[in-house]
């Protein structure tokens, strides 16, 4: 009796969750589906479903071709990776000393950190947009990455990963006369391996997505990231709606692979971040 | 074993955290400050900042664009705050069985809109919701359901845009909530069983207490996320002057105002009233959690 009210609540749970999964995969089957239709099919009435053929490469010729999507996405890996990877090391780097270094004013600047993690990025559009142009950033790829490098989250985050590790580590490193950066580099930074690709993966995903403050920084076409130059196909040519699609599932691609390949942390990474609080 | 460290720790203290912590005070906490200043000046980022005292504010307070601004703005978090986190509960909830079939596809698939370029997540619901070669009309016309020209009205936009928040959001946070429900001992559940107790009395005497530090943390998540969202104004509002005009908040005011208009000082003065809004919702979260969320 028991068992089989146990079983209809699942059935019922499998339902909903079948539901909604089909909700969040039916724009993705448009989108691949749309991205081989030709401009016609795209806006004929009624709908059409599918294309005439799948093998209607055009919209994906236009826009590695005429549209230059491969140079935005040079753009965008060199932007996500010169983030990225400065952000890891330099977090990591003071999160140790926050973790395991006792020095003057520690508190006070730690707390002062919570301060940057408070403000929404709207605040501070125009002053930056200010101290961008007046470092002579203005319109370059530095002018994206300096400013995402540094990251309140993950510092607290690998801080609070630092701290789980047992002192024991350090200390006979210490005592076998390795520095501070040795135990960290060496002994520390290895142990927080599936940290660093959670965080990691985070990291990439948000500079791999931002728009608002590369839309304020970049200028030139030629320097623009995926998200602007998505932003401005919308503008030119009465927005061709097949285009838009096939820009859809060429931009959305690699961040789709990297999920599927690395879900195990980045969904590790995220249900920590709640559960730390 | 108490180590006696050399004095010159904390200067290797200090090394370690200043590229971090002078990034942050340079990009972050400097321009905070500026930006007050800057809401006190008329600047159109070209000629230098002229000093007009209040003359931003008074004049935001009389402007009937920025009310609309703000009320779209507390439209959009109060319809999809608790859509969000509602439906991510439920789902948590449902994926959180031990012998439930393909779990983890479940899960993935949740999560996958997440990973997608906001601007593109936009665009291609602004297709999907077409009027009239969209998928949503289409399938509409196969179940004999009226077309809906669904940006023609500002609510049926705002709609529109609530779904796709709900969309691209809601698989994070199920992603949270379940971690933390999977984080509850299974004898609570047990004992409650012996006694008799329903699903519902489970629910409510046993998940909810215990999940609600993650569900604070959602709640919190998705609001300032709410307050913040630009990325879908902007390509919806850049379809057509009308949509954008019935769309328009404050998060995307700002941007508009300051580099659009290049009206530096009153974007800023609008700036520093949307901050007060959002630290003082996120101060009043902060007090009032001790009410409601139970940490073990």
């Amino acid at each position: 009796m028991k068992n089989r009210y146990f079983k209809k609540g699942i059935s019922v749970s499998f339902f909903f969750l079948f539901l909604f999964s089909l909700i969040a995969l039916v724009p993705f089957f448009w989108i691949v589906v749309s991205s081989f239709k030709t401009y016609r099919e795209t806006v004929q009435i009624p709908v059409v479903f599918f294309p005439e053929s799948f093998t209607y490469f055009e919209n994906y010729k236009e826009l590695f071709g005429r549209l230059n999507f491969l140079s935005y996405y040079k753009n965008n890996i060199i932007n996500t990776i010169g983030i990225t990877f400065p952000q890891l090391f330099l977090s990591s780097l003071a999160a140790y000393a926050f973790a395991r270094i006792k020095f003057p004013f520690k508190n006070v600047i730690f707390v002062s950190l919570l301060l940057a993690l408070m403000i929404p990025i709207q605040m501070i559009l125009m002053p930056r947009y200010k101290l961008i142009l007046d470092l002579g950033l203005f319109d370059s790829y530095l002018g994206i990455i300096i400013p995402s490098i540094p990251s309140v989250t993950t510092t607290f985050y690998m801080r609070q990963q630092i701290m789980s590790l047992p002192r024991s580590l350090d200390e006979s490193a210490y005592l076998d006369g390795a520095g501070h950066f040795r135990i960290f580099y060496s002994i520390l930074l290895p142990l927080c391996h599936s940290a660093l690709l959670a965080t990691g993966i985070m990291c990439l995903v948000f500079s791999w997505n931002d728009f608002l403050w590369p839309l304020v920084v970049i200028n030139s076409t030629e320097k623009y990231t995926l998200s602007i130059a998505v932003a401005n196909l919308q503008g030119q040519h009465l927005t061709k709606d097949n285009l838009l699609l096939t820009a859809a599932v060429v931009v959305s691609l690699p961040m789709v692979v990297v999920f599927i390949i690395s879900q195990r942390y980045f969904i590790e990474g995220i249900a920590l971040s709640g559960i730390k609080e | 074993m108490q180590l006696q460290r050399k004095h010159t720790d904390w200067m290797w203290a200090y090394l370690f955290i200043a590229p971090t912590v002078l990034g942050l005070y340079i990009f972050f906490i400097y321009p905070m400050v500026h930006s007050v200043f800057i809401s006190f000046t008329k600047w159109n980022h070209l000629s230098s900042p002229q000093f007009i005292g209040l003359e931003n504010y008074q004049r935001l307070f009389a402007d009937p664009t920025i009310f609309l601004e703000f009320k779209n703005t507390m439209f959009f978090v109060l319809v999809s705050v608790p859509l969000t986190v509602g439906i991510s509960l439920f789902l948590a909830n449902a994926l959180n069985k031990k012998h439930l079939l393909g779990k983890g596809t479940f899960r993935t698939i949740f999560f996958l809109p997440y990973v997608i370029l906001p601007v593109i997540t936009a665009q291609i619901f602004m297709i999907v919701f077409n009027s009239r070669y969209g998928l949503i009309n289409g399938l509409f016309k196969l179940m004999n359901l009226p077309q809906i020209a669904w940006f023609s009205n500002a609510l049926l936009t705002r709609f529109v845009i609530v779904l796709v928040t709900l969309w691209a959001s809601i698989g994070y946070f199920t992603v949270i909530l379940l971690a933390g429900l999977q984080n509850i001992s299974t004898q609570y559940y047990e004992a409650c069983d012996i006694d008799g107790g329903s699903w519902w009395v489970k629910f409510i005497h046993i998940t909810f207490p215990l999940v609600t530090p993650q569900l604070f943390f959602c709640l919190v998540l998705s609001i300032i996320n709410s307050f913040k969202m630009f990325d879908y104004i902007f390509v919806f509002g850049k379809s057509n002057v009308i949509v954008r005009e019935n769309i328009r908040t404050m998060a995307f005011g700002i941007y508009e105002r300051g580099f659009t208009y290049l009206e530096m000082g009153y974007a800023s003065a609008e700036a520093i009233i949307f901050s007060v809004i959002v630290l003082t919702i996120t101060i009043l979260q902060n007090v009032g959690q001790k009410h409601w969320v139970h940490y073990s």
